[in-house]
């Protein structure tokens, strides 16, 4: 099962304008992990993100996604094995139609119609959102809409999902809603986020990224226990590790 | 802005007409389309003099917007958002020509007032079976049709995303014209002061979002062809509905029906 395997070595990456976004970050994650993402605006998160769906190529540095390394030549292999769900899903669902929206990844796969048809189906069952198919995107609620861009990458059989920012803009219900939905998936799932609590509640472990370089790898639990570092990378607790604003117990 | 948000729902609304489940919304696209077409070409080839015969062209909206069940006011309030336009055409011809043309009783009606009323009956018609196109077949079910009419790739998928992402794109407009507003003291539109700056900050976020949306597409597998999961059978009646329009327009544009119903009802009460 190495298709599930994403290694990092030596990464880096500076923008044109020579913003250095990374600078030389390395790690490992295995099968099934679910690895949560977190640092302070601007450290190389979604740049990061963006080597590791394909969007980006390493200028140093090695990517490698399952049995492949990232190049020019595997990016097609690349970007059938992880499926990238973006931070604001109207960048992600521009087709007239919910249905056609799934179907867009599996149609430019060269699926048969029928195939298509079934992966489309069970990727909005699995979201719950099978009544919406018919339905145009931009009608949809915040959540719906994220369900659906969630949905998009489902109907493709990724093996390993990549998520910027997925509970932003969410009202809590949605949140919490959509925390349970990624909980079934047994994908390897890295998530880039903000959002400390649904690390807590996601990811076994966590990297925290400090101005291009990884400041810690390890079991979150650990981590966010560890109010230095996370002032340091310019985080807090997650608020069900914080005291009570009453009482100020635990 | 008012402005920016009532064309946001419009376009919404016609969007929303697509999915209603009338009988012409149930026909195949390319069948509506064909239709369509033949009537834009009865339409415009008609001679500036035939108003009677353009007159009766309006058998077909009316029609059609009867039996899909579309609002009436909404269609015709889109049709004159393009009349001003029609109008600055039409405007000069009553002056340019002034050669009698029609005499009716003692009011003498120019070729000039003949050919207005020509160019604004062909202008209506026109936009409106456009507006009925898109209100019973959805710019995806035009844009399936176009396909299997062999139109290339490139401008269907043109067609497709920038009709997907007017709505995005003055999303964006909005946010950048209500972040001006609310900071503008005097309240009475955007000042000339402020439109080069504002028009940057559009364009920069239009780029910006369009970059986003390449590379989701891209992620997903997008090599400049757009495939549509559309299935569209032919039943006979939908045949029958493409072949009695054709014959309808072909004899409206080549026989004077209403000369002919004139006389056979005359000679019928006789």
């Amino acid at each position: 099962m190495s298709h599930h395997l994403v290694e990092v070595k030596g990464l880096k990456y500076t923008y044109p304008d020579g913003n250095q976004a990374l600078r030389g970050i390395s790690f490992r994650i295995t099968h099934g992990e679910a690895v949560g993402l977190v640092g302070a605006n601007g450290v190389g998160k979604s740049t990061l993100l963006a080597h590791l769906a394909g969007a980006l190529l390493p200028q140093e540095g090695t990517v490698r996604i399952g049995d492949y390394p990232l190049t020019p030549k595997t990016l097609p292999l690349i970007r059938k094995a992880v499926g990238m769900i973006f931070q604001d899903p109207d960048d992600q669902l521009f087709m007239p139609t919910v249905g056609d929206d799934v179907a867009f990844g599996p149609l430019n796969m060269g699926l048969p119609v029928d195939e298509v048809e079934k992966r489309v189906d069970e990727a909005l069952a699995l979201v719950g959102a099978s009544h919406l198919k018919a339905r145009p995107p931009y009608k949809l609620s915040g959540g719906e809409k994220r369900a659906i861009s969630i949905a998009t990458v489902l109907a493709m059989s990724p093996d390993i999902l990549v998520m910027d920012e997925p509970s932003s803009a969410l009202d809590p219900l949605s949140r919490r809603r959509l925390i349970q939905l990624l909980r079934t998936f047994k994908h390897t799932k890295i998530i880039a986020t903000h959002d400390m609590d649904l690390v807590l509640d996601l990811c076994e472990r966590t990297i925290i990224l400090y101005q291009g370089e990884v400041l810690a790898d390890g079991p979150t639990r650990e981590l966010f226990q560890d109010e230095a570092l996370l002032k340091k990378g310019h985080l807090e607790k997650p608020l069900r590790l914080q005291g009570c604003p009453v009482c100020g117990g635990l | 802005m008012q402005g920016l948000e009532s064309a946001w729902h419009s376009l919404h609304t016609i969007d929303e007409l697509a999915f209603k489940k009338s009988i012409i919304h149930q026909l195949p696209s390319v069948i509506k389309l064909g239709v369509t077409l033949v009537f834009l070409v009865s339409v415009v080839t008609f001679p500036a003099e035939d108003i009677a015969g353009l007159m009766m062209m309006w058998v077909y909206p009316v029609l059609m917007i009867s039996l899909a069940d579309l609002p009436w006011l909404f269609l015709l309030r889109q049709m004159m958002v393009m009349a001003p336009f029609a109008l600055m055409i039409a405007i000069w011809n009553p002056w340019m020509n002034q050669e009698p043309g029609l005499i009716l009783g003692s009011l003498m009606v120019t070729q000039g007032w003949i050919s207005f009323a020509s160019i604004m009956l062909k202008f209506g018609l026109t936009v409106l079976s456009g507006l009925i196109l898109i209100a019973t077949t959805g710019m995806e079910g035009v844009c399936t049709a176009l396909l299997r009419l062999k139109v290339p790739q490139v401008f269907v998928t043109q067609l497709l995303l920038l009709h997907r992402y007017i709505m995005v794109l003055m999303d964006e407009a909005g946010r950048v014209v209500r972040a001006y507003q609310l900071r503008a003291i005097s309240g009475e539109g955007i000042q000339y002061r402020a439109w080069g700056s504002l028009l940057g900050q559009f364009l920069l976020r239009t780029m910006d979002r369009a970059d986003r949306v390449y590379l989701a597409m891209r992620l997903r597998g997008f090599d400049g062809e757009i495939r549509l999961l559309r299935a569209e059978r032919f039943s006979s009646a939908s045949v029958l509905f493409l072949v009695g329009w054709c014959v309808f327009f072909l004899l409206a544009r080549f026989c004077n029906i209403p000369y002919l119903l004139g006389e056979w009802l005359t000679g019928g009460w006789r």
